[in-house]
């Protein structure tokens, strides 16, 4: 008996993803979701915005898949950065360029843009890989498909050129520390750089690898934009394409079990009692949450070995403001929620922002990420603050989340002297919130650290990096899979390529 | 400064060392899991056949043991080992082995299913840290007993008698039954001999009292203390394989690949496919009908042990290695436990490659190999219930 | 007799590579001049009296990665080497207690039960685990690293053994390999174990000598770096030379010498003489000139291009990558000349782990706050020491029944900050003894009343090191042990067989492929290249061939 082809745990972007690609393959597909909205982490939401509040890789082939050709420049807005500095030299960076807020050229000798131009170059070639599974981790040892893939990168590296391939392997095992001080000198431009290569992670910009982390988030087309009608909107557009794709959607259930008997899926025991059947399961939960709903006897020792190793610290919280108007800045031309203000001076400061997270302190001098959004009639400033440890000494009370607040206000000021005044009310959102709310484990933006470990045929753990694991037709469809986090949808969308594969 | 010896390093005493190093005249002891244990006591050829033909005396203390206790006990055994511990009832003792993820045997061992929900794991290799990452996440405690548990095992047609006589009432106790007293004195029909015999765990503290009451028993049926050496003999009449020497627990592979299935060991029928899933069964399932080797049973020609040999097909191509091989006192024959190249395990034209060194001179010898289905020695006294006494 | 003024080769530095690179060469036929800047060869690798009746290894302090291809090929033991491995180590705490380490298996597996019977079983997850990474690089290090980018054979070659060795592991052993090489070694000891002591005794080979800490990823690769070495078979062993570290650097001299080879000290490189595009010899700071069609340099690879050579001979994009090669100072040295033997009051009478390798570092935390300290620009408070007293086995070290003892001090930065600068002129006598200061109240954990058995010290400022040997920045391995500076990214990606865009002109120090310690590997690898693209009739013969 079977209700459905397949069943997707979980409606993030990627079990959005997964869905969509299965859908459009004609599979019947249904996805359970425990929040009352689809969305998942990146639309996650108290009283203020969502979690995500600017999207940065979602990937064109998921949104084809979505059938939503339609998104064009009119529904995403370009988003410009502007670098918080303490002397009040802001800077803002449009197109890979960077200027002064009086329009002069912060970046005369063209240093930081040959950098940003030499990471979408190499972004190019990771987002080829970031499109296709891991190699090594098919069903089939060294199948003649993944070693014609594997030479078809190869090629696409010699392409490079021979010194560009040279200058490529090394960089991309460097940390980005070292990266951008051999071309830049330390300042806002290279804090912003470090502070968006560290985001999300448990490491600084010394940690070798880092420049993995950067060229991830830069590579893929290095554009950032916002839905210019919301996020919120943003995320109807998708359930409406899903609806429209004939993909069922259960919200506010969970997926408390999924049944297996002799060692294959049959389907999803939900919450409410009732069972879903189906041969397949994508599960787009992390690791943790993945072994209760399996339980942990159909897991092999060294499989829930793996599982307790995964490192999935979080290190980012959301302090989301709620200002009484707008500030005014005059030096700021065009709207001020096309731009997002980055709190990272240098790459120092980024460091020394990691630094006390190893000992369970958050930094008092933090980096931060922050825009303005409307909702309604109300004026939210929404923050991305790093990095905040969910294991903080003296636990989350609210003394701490007060204080966190008050940190990130004084970090602010320089740019924002009237910030303490505007505020009517805060919300502060831990990683431990995040954990709790959305079962990611360790509140971790990426389900699980993006470290040269634990990405690519490691991730999540080596042993399920072929989007497959325990039982057979249980599948690994979220963030924690390969290429992993940023809104990008790929782990979906792989994962369901796996599963088409598989079942032909 | 003259350099001493530290005082931590070296084998250490077991709680019968006083009683094995009165008995010692050979003084040749071996390091068994760090304690000092006796190769022999005396010579191997009195102990052997005091083995076979009255009974022997041997220390088992230094094997590891694992009390597994808790609601979900049975759960979590499920998931390490290959067999049903379900079909296990209380009071009965099993065989039992255990695969890594990739099917590869991790160790091999007996389990005593003590009570409702409570066993204990008894085993050559340490494997505390993997029981514990086997319970994680389920309701149940790992004790380690390695030391605080002795154990005695008493084995020989004479060992039933013995027993007796000290006291204990062991008429209903068939073969991997065991018996418990109220003194937590635990008596099992166990043994790694293949002959009528007996395993005996108490506590440390008990370990003199239980030494003196058996060896005063056994005074006038012939009761001999033995080292290992004679053991060893013993288990290869019987067909027993040893970790390390007959086959590499996995987890303590340097060299990759070197780890071995259930079926290449021949003890695939001890993996129950049916039981659920448990460590290592998907890669089984996948490996169950492509072992690269076999360990058999061979009778070797020629009078002499061909313990390391080289195996060759047709004379010409080696094909296999023997892992233990002795010349057998019981069965005067030597006998060979082999791995075999898959291909080749039903070979009629084997030949061990054996060489002697004597006075000076090596002399090599290609003796012909043939299969041995049953074990080389069982006698039936060693299922016969109540045992015969004497 | 005229001195003679034209070589085959010429090597310049006479540390222990420069001698192996110079010995395989001489070996082969080929007339081969060294030059050395001091008045005494070896450069890290050397033993000095710089107290009277005392000898100090000043620099490196104990052997374990010489590769034995090498001491066999060299016949180093007929000219005087001897290497004795010495027993285990121990970790000492502030309440009193220790850690012991031991080569006895069970002894070893009774010690970790002291503080987590289950760590005891972990233990040898760890090490199979360890020795696994250990028997797959062990056969990288005396071959060249292939240039990825290259289609030349020997390249095409190279790549096609490193497949080969990658595929024979299997997809899953090659996950793993994959993982250790990137992870931390922090990670990978929490993976393992729960003790804090524990995990901290074993942390300290993943950060000694790297500007790393030990939750930085690729620390776990420098544990291996530590590990891969032997004596006799004994893989992961560690043991002292007798005489000191100098002593390996004496029978390298002395096997050279057999070979007829000539060195000259004194007196350091003024420059490389170069035209048109070729190397022709070199020029001495005293005027001295020698003259050869290969010179090959000991010196790491920014002292050797950026000080040495004329800034017009090389390419752009070469000096541009030569400049970015990260060396970064992060270690100190303390060499003690101790009267009598100091009291370890935790250590039980008779203990064999005071022969051994001794820490006073108690956690992961501890050991990741003395970087933070470093990035800081400051020594850790709380610095990892590494100390040994080789004249308990070795009595040539010291007067009879006194004692020299070793410290290795991790961590103390090249450029310290004081006040908003930092320089490495901070270095002055001031806080040199600053520093001896705290690295002393951290070995008083251990051996409180070690200030009172102080006859002579040492104290050896990243500074000071560079100065004398020429270690840039003193570090240990002429440039960090990161992903992107090692195998074929080593040390200039693209140069990594040893050669430079100056024809003739070849490195063979501690930056190139695979790396520092005192291995002689590429020394024996440079020598290696060198005589098969270079001579037609000479050949390199032996096991490093």
């Amino acid at each position: 008996m079977i209700d459905y082809d397949a069943i997707v745990i979980g409606g993030g972007i990627n079990g959005i993803a997964a869905a969509s690609m299965l859908s459009s393959k004609g599979k019947s597909v249904v996805i359970i979701e425990q929040q009352s909205e689809l969305g998942g982490m990146a639309a996650h939401k108290r009283e203020g915005p969502t979690a995500a509040h600017l999207l940065w890789n979602l990937n064109p082939k998921v949104i084809k898949d979505l059938g939503l050709g339609s998104i064009s420049f009119d529904d995403l807005t370009s988003v410009d950065t502007i670098c918080v500095c303490e002397s009040g030299n802001h800077i803002r960076v449009k197109n890979s360029g960077a200027f002064y807020l009086d329009g002069r050229v912060v970046d005369t000798d063209g240093s930081f843009r040959k950098l940003t131009n030499r990471l979408s170059r190499y972004g190019v070639l990771l987002k080829k890989l970031a499109e296709n599974a891991p190699f090594g981790t098919d069903d089939k040892l060294n199948s003649t498909q993944d070693i014609l893939r594997l030479l078809r990168f190869g090629l696409s590296l010699k392409l490079l050129g021979k010194s560009q391939m040279r200058k490529f392997l090394q960089d991309i095992l460097m940390n980005v520390s070292d990266f951008l001080l051999d071309d830049l000198p330390d300042g806002p431009l290279a804090g912003l750089l470090s502070a968006d290569a560290t985001r999300g992670q448990f490491s600084g910009p010394r940690n070798p690898g880092t420049v993995f982390n950067l060229v991830y988030r830069y590579g893929h087309g290095c554009e950032l934009t916002r839905p210019t009608k919301g996020m919120e909107n943003f995320f109807e557009l998708l359930v409406n394409a899903i609806k429209k794709l004939n993909v069922d959607v259960k919200t506010h259930v969970r997926a408390e079990k999924i049944v297996i008997e002799e060692d294959a899926v049959k389907g999803v025991e939900l919450a409410d009692g009732t069972t879903v059947f189906s041969n397949t399961v994508l599960c787009s939960s992390g690791l943790n949450s993945m072994k209760k709903m399996v339980g942990i006897s159909y897991l092999d020792i060294e499989d829930s070995r793996s599982i307790k190793n995964l490192r999935t610290m979080g290190t980012t919280a959301k302090v989301n403001l709620k200002l009484s108007k707008l500030p005014i800045f005059e030096n700021i031309k065009g709207p001020i929620n096309d731009c997002r203000f980055i709190v990272a001076p240098s790459v120092d400061y980024v460091d020394n922002a990691f630094n006390s997270c190893k000992y369970g302190h958050f930094s008092q001098t933090p980096v931060s990420e922050s825009v303005f959004t409307f909702r309604q009639s109300e004026f939210w400033l929404s923050s991305i603050i790093q990095f905040v440890p969910s294991k903080l000494e003296g636990g989350w009370n609210e003394a701490a989340r007060e204080h966190l607040k008050q940190v990130l206000v004084h970090s602010l000021s320089a740019f924002i002297p009237s910030l303490n005044e505007l505020i009517v009310d805060f919300e502060v959102i831990t990683p431990n919130d995040f954990a709790e709310d959305l079962g990611v484990e360790g509140g971790n933006w990426h389900h699980s650290e993006m470290s040269l470990d634990q990405i690519f045929n490691l991730r999540p753990t080596p042993r399920f990096s072929a989007y497959r694991a325990g039982p057979k037709g249980l599948y690994l469809c979220g963030s924690s899979s390969h290429p992993g986090g940023d809104i990008m949808g790929l782990s979906g969308r792989n994962a369901a390529i796996r599963v088409l594969r598989n079942t032909k | 400064m003259s350099i001493t010896t530290d005082p931590k390093i070296g084998l250490i005493d077991g709680p019968f060392q006083r009683q094995l190093e009165a008995l010692s005249q050979s003084r040749s002891w071996y390091n068994w899991a760090g304690y000092a244990a006796p190769s022999t006591l005396d010579c191997i050829e009195f102990e052997y056949f005091a083995l076979r033909n009255q009974a022997s005396l041997f220390d088992i203390s230094p094997l590891f043991k694992y009390r597994v206790k808790g609601s979900e006990a049975n759960k979590m055994l499920n998931r390490l080992v290959t067999r049903d511990v379900n079909k296990i009832k209380v009071g009965r003792v099993a065989y039992a082995i255990w695969c890594n993820q990739d099917g590869m045997l991790i160790d091999d061992g007996t389990l005593f299913h003590l009570g409702n929900c409570d066993w204990r794991l008894c085993c050559q290799e340490p494997m505390l840290d993997w029981l514990l990452e086997a319970a994680w996440g389920f309701n149940i405690e790992i004790i380690d007993e390695s030391a605080t548990v002795a154990g005695l095992s008493i084995q020989g047609p004479t060992s039933y008698s013995i027993l007796s006589i000290a006291g204990f009432t062991l008429d209903n106790i068939k073969p991997f039954d065991f018996y418990q007293d109220r003194n937590g004195v635990l008596i099992s029909r166990t043994g790694f001999t293949g002959d009528l015999g007996y395993e005996i765990f108490f506590p440390h503290e008990k370990a003199s009292d239980l030494w003196d009451l058996i060896w005063n028993s056994g005074s006038d049926l012939g009761l001999r203390a033995i080292g290992y050496d004679a053991v060893n003999i013993a288990r290869i009449e019987a067909g027993f394989m040893t970790a390390g020497i007959d086959f590499m627990p996995v987890q303590s592979t340097e060299y990759l690949h070197r780890g071995q299935t259930p079926f290449e060991l021949n003890i695939g029928k001890l993996v129950d496919f049916k039981k659920g899933h448990f460590n290592g069964r998907r890669a089984l399932l996948d490996l169950k009908d492509k072992p690269r080797s076999c360990l058999l049973r061979f009778d070797v020609g020629g009078f002499k042990p061909a313990d390391s040999a080289l195996i060759y097909h047709k004379k010409k191509y080696e094909v296999g290695h023997i892992s233990s091989g002795i010349w057998s006192p019981t069965v005067k024959k030597s006998i060979a436990l082999a791995h075999i190249k898959t291909q080749y395990r039903n070979s009629p034209a084997l030949f061990a490659e054996i060489y002697t060194l004597k006075e000076g001179q090596w002399i090599k010898r290609m003796e012909k190999m043939v299969e041995n289905k049953s074990p080389f020695y069982a006698p039936p006294r060693a299922k016969q219930t109540p045992p015969f006494k004497r | 007799m005229e001195a003679k003024k034209s070589f085959d080769a010429i090597v310049v530095g006479a540390g222990h590579n420069g001698l192996v690179a110079g010995a395989y060469l001489a070996r082969a036929g080929m007339e081969v001049l060294i030059v050395e800047k001091n008045d005494w060869i070896g450069g890290a690798a050397v033993s000095r009296s710089l107290n009277e009746g005392w000898t100090y290894s000043n620099c490196s302090y104990v052997c374990s990665l010489f590769r034995r291809e090498i001491a066999r090929d060299l016949e180093l033991p007929k000219y005087g080497l001897q290497i004795i491995p010495y027993e285990g180590g121990a970790s000492f705490t502030r309440d009193g207690n220790y850690l012991a380490y031991y080569s006895d298996h069970y002894a070893l597996r009774r010690e970790i039960s002291r503080f987590s019977a289950r760590d005891a079983d972990a233990y040898q997850r760890y090490a199979t685990a360890v020795m696994r990474q250990c028997r797959f690089i062990r056969p990288f290090l005396l071959r060249n690293a292939p240039d990825p980018t290259s289609v030349r054979p020997r390249d095409l070659s190279e790549m096609a053994f490193l497949i080969k060795r990658g595929y024979e592991l299997g997809t899953k052993e090659l996950q793993d390999t994959m993982r250790f090489w990137t992870m931390s070694i922090g990670d990978f000891l929490d993976e393992h174990f729960e003790n804090d002591l524990l995990k901290a005794h074993l942390a300290g080979s993943g950060i000694i000598g790297t500007g790393l800490g030990v939750y930085s990823p690729g620390t776990a690769y420098v544990l291996l770096h530590h590990y891969m070495g032997d004596i006799d078979g004994g893989i992961g062993a560690w043991g002292f030379a007798r005489g000191g570290m100098g002593a390996i650097s004496e029978a390298l001299e002395n096997s050279f010498k057999h070979h007829n080879g000539r060195l000259q000290k004194g007196s350091g490189i003024d420059q490389f003489i170069i035209k048109n595009g070729k190397v022709k010899g070199v020029a001495l700071e005293n005027g001295d000139e020698f003259y050869a069609p290969l010179v090959i340099s000991n010196m790491d690879v920014k002292r050797t291009f950026l000080n040495h050579v004329k800034t017009e001979a090389l390419p752009e994009d070469f000096k541009k990558a030569v400049k970015r090669f990260k060396i970064r100072g992060s270690s100190a040295k303390l060499n003690i000349s101790l009267k009598g033997f100091p009291k370890f009051p935790s250590a039980p009478q008779n203990a064999s782990f005071l022969r051994g390798d001794m820490h006073c570092t108690e956690s992961l935390l501890e050991l990741e706050k003395a970087y933070d300290q470093w990035k800081a620009g400051e020594w850790s408070a709380n610095p990892y020491v590494d100390m040994l007293i080789p004249s308990q086995i070795d009595p040539t070290m010291a007067p009879k029944g006194d004692h020299m003892m070793t410290v290795f001090v991790q961590y103390a930065p090249y450029e310290l900050k004081v006040g908003n600068s930092r320089s490495a002129e901070h270095w002055t006598a001031e806080r040199c003894k600053a520093l001896s200061e705290s690295v002393l109240d951290q070995i008083s954990i251990a051996c409180p009343n070690i200030r009172s058995h102080i006859e002579h010290m040492e104290v050896r400022s990243p500074l000071e090191i560079e100065k004398e040997v020429g270690l840039t920045e003193g570090n240990i391995f002429q440039g960090e042990l990161t992903f992107d500076q090692l195998f074929f990214n080593r040390p200039i990606p693209g140069y990594s067989d040893y050669s430079s865009p100056v024809k003739g002109l070849y490195i063979c120090g501690s930056s190139t492929h695979p790396g520092g310690g005192v291995m002689g590997a590429p020394g024996a690898n440079a020598a290696r290249t060198i005589l098969q693209t270079q001579s037609k009739n000479m050949h390199m013969t032996g096991y490093a061939s």
